[in-house]
């Protein structure tokens, strides 16, 4: 979260300024492409892409504090989903040549940087075994920031609907935890 | 012993594990945790608490690769020029800003102010050489005002530049040849003739007037110093000249030596035959550096014409004749 200077950087950002959209990109970015691999891990990166192209047109016309910005910014990304899942289904395509992992830019910290982020990792891949409604709402709740109304708006249902999945995926996520001894 | 015939102590009463047992946290809890308020949760959801932290984990490397292309999307949508808070070193040109800025503002063109500081044009070596050099004029400007001042003169300065500008220039020559390729001051005696002949009323009581203006006059010559001397040796001579009743330096050496004795130790210069009808009225400013000085007499020497030099083999005191070299002097 940016915080107090979220308005002078978005005022910024807004007038053309590269280093304020820079900054507002890197605070959001990460949450918006771990929302999308948990939702849809196939499409993550383009429907992140296609989320910051429509984005940037709008930039100009947005108002509002940060709050509404990540919850702009996700309504997006959840609207591009849509948008991929159902081109993917009237148009189903093979992936080319997949990446062999050889193939991948390492740096030289890979493997310190693969340690440090292993537990993201994981906990990613067991929030991943909850139901897709529940790992959304904790996803937009926790990751995004956003309250349960602007996650009921986004997710076009009640505040109440919302708040029950929240909890159901609480208790079934602890009952993982505790059942399966995973350690973070 | 049990009922089923195993001892007591082969059967201890161990606790559930959590899962099954009814939850420890309610939906307060819970709410504590979406909210992110994790201070006063129950211990039987840490391990959630800690796997929402995990995801609330820093960037890896791979979750910024795409900034680049959102960053390029945000040039190409015209957005884009580094503006604030910092200004990088590779940032537009502020008349780009000012475009964008125009456009902006509803694409009528018009431009904003626009305040830039222009370079300076001047070249800094250039600018080097010249401070000293106007220094030094202003210095010497204002060494001459204090001489006129003091002295009254508004010669005598300059009689100090020239002299101190002919004898650097000059150069001493050994035979008192005045050749084309000895350095002068000035080499073109056309320059030097005069543009009316000096009209000088003969003085009614010549004696005494003769006898200062002679010594005057070639002691004048003897020491040239620049053109304010060459100036006043031709006053001199045009007045000498309209005494003689004669143009001809011999004729008026001679009158000199009549009426100021002594002044030719050796005697009046004389000139040969060839020589007394050309000889030259007056010797420029620029024939002058190797007269009397080096020979002990004055000597004609003379380039009246630009293209011929009159040269002086040798002083009139020391019995030498005056010789046309080239025979084309006038």
């Amino acid at each position: 979260m940016v915080g107090e200077d979220f308005g002078a950087l978005l005022a910024a950002a807004q007038r053309g300024s590269e280093q304020a959209f820079s900054v507002l990109w890197r605070d959001v970015n990460p949450a918006l492409l771990r929302y999308l691999r948990v939702v849809a891990a196939e499409h993550a990166e383009d429907v992140a892409a296609e989320t910051w192209v429509q984005v940037v047109r709008g930039l100009p016309r947005f108002t509002g504090d940060e709050a509404a910005w990540r919850a702009w910014l996700f309504t997006t990304a959840r609207r591009r989903l849509l948008d991929q899942v159902r081109l993917r289904k009237r148009h189903p395509s093979e992936p080319l040549d997949e990446i062999s992992p050889l193939d991948i830019p390492r740096t030289a910290g890979a493997e310190q940087v693969a340690m440090d982020n292993m537990a993201t990792e994981s906990a990613m891949a067991l929030l991943a075994k909850l139901p897709e409604q529940q790992a959304e709402v904790i996803f937009l709740r926790v990751v995004a920031g956003l309250d349960t109304e602007a996650v009921a708006e986004i997710l076009g249902r009640t505040p109440g609907a919302v708040r029950v999945a929240a909890h159901r995926g609480l208790k079934k996520l602890a009952i993982l935890l505790s059942g399966a001894g995973v350690t973070l | 012993m049990t009922r089923f015939g195993v001892s007591d102590d082969d059967m201890p009463e161990s606790p559930p594990p959590p899962v099954w047992g009814p939850a420890s946290f309610d939906e307060r809890d819970l709410d504590a945790v979406l909210d992110g308020n994790t201070g006063d949760v129950s211990s039987s959801l840490r391990p959630v608490v800690d796997a929402l932290a995990a995801l609330n984990a820093g960037p890896v490397p791979a979750e910024l690769w795409g900034e680049a292309d959102a960053m390029a999307e945000f040039r190409a949508l015209g957005l884009g020029h580094a503006e604030l808070p910092a200004r990088p070193a590779a940032a537009p040109t502020l008349l780009l800003e000012a475009q964008l800025a125009g456009q902006r503002a509803g694409g009528t063109g018009r431009r904003p102010a626009r305040h830039r500081r222009r370079p300076s044009r001047r070249h800094p070596v250039r600018s080097a050489i010249l401070r000293p050099a106007a220094l030094c004029c202003a210095a010497a400007a204002a060494v001459i005002v204090f001489a006129v001042l003091v002295t009254g003169n508004v010669t005598t300065p300059f009689r100090a530049i020239a002299h101190m500008a002919s004898t650097s220039a000059r150069t001493p020559s050994a035979a008192g040849s005045t050749s084309a390729a000895a350095p002068r001051v000035e080499t073109s005696s056309a320059a030097h003739e005069p543009t009316t002949p000096p009209s000088v009323t003969p003085s009614t009581v010549p004696a005494p007037s003769v006898a200062s203006i002679c010594r005057a006059y070639y002691t004048d010559f003897e020491h040239p110093e620049g053109l304010s001397a060459w100036a006043t040796e031709r006053t001199l001579y045009g007045e000498l000249a309209a005494m003689a009743h004669s143009d001809n330096w011999f004729a008026v050496a001679a009158y000199c030596a009549e009426h100021t004795p002594g002044l030719f130790p050796d005697g009046a210069p004389t000139a040969n035959k060839d020589q007394s009808s050309q000889q030259s009225a007056h010797p420029g400013p620029g024939d002058q550096g190797n007269g009397l000085g080096q020979q002990g007499a004055p000597a004609a020497e003379g380039s009246k014409t630009g293209s011929g030099s009159t040269t002086v083999s040798g002083g009139p005191a020391s019995g030498n004749q005056v010789s046309n070299a080239q025979g084309s002097s006038k």
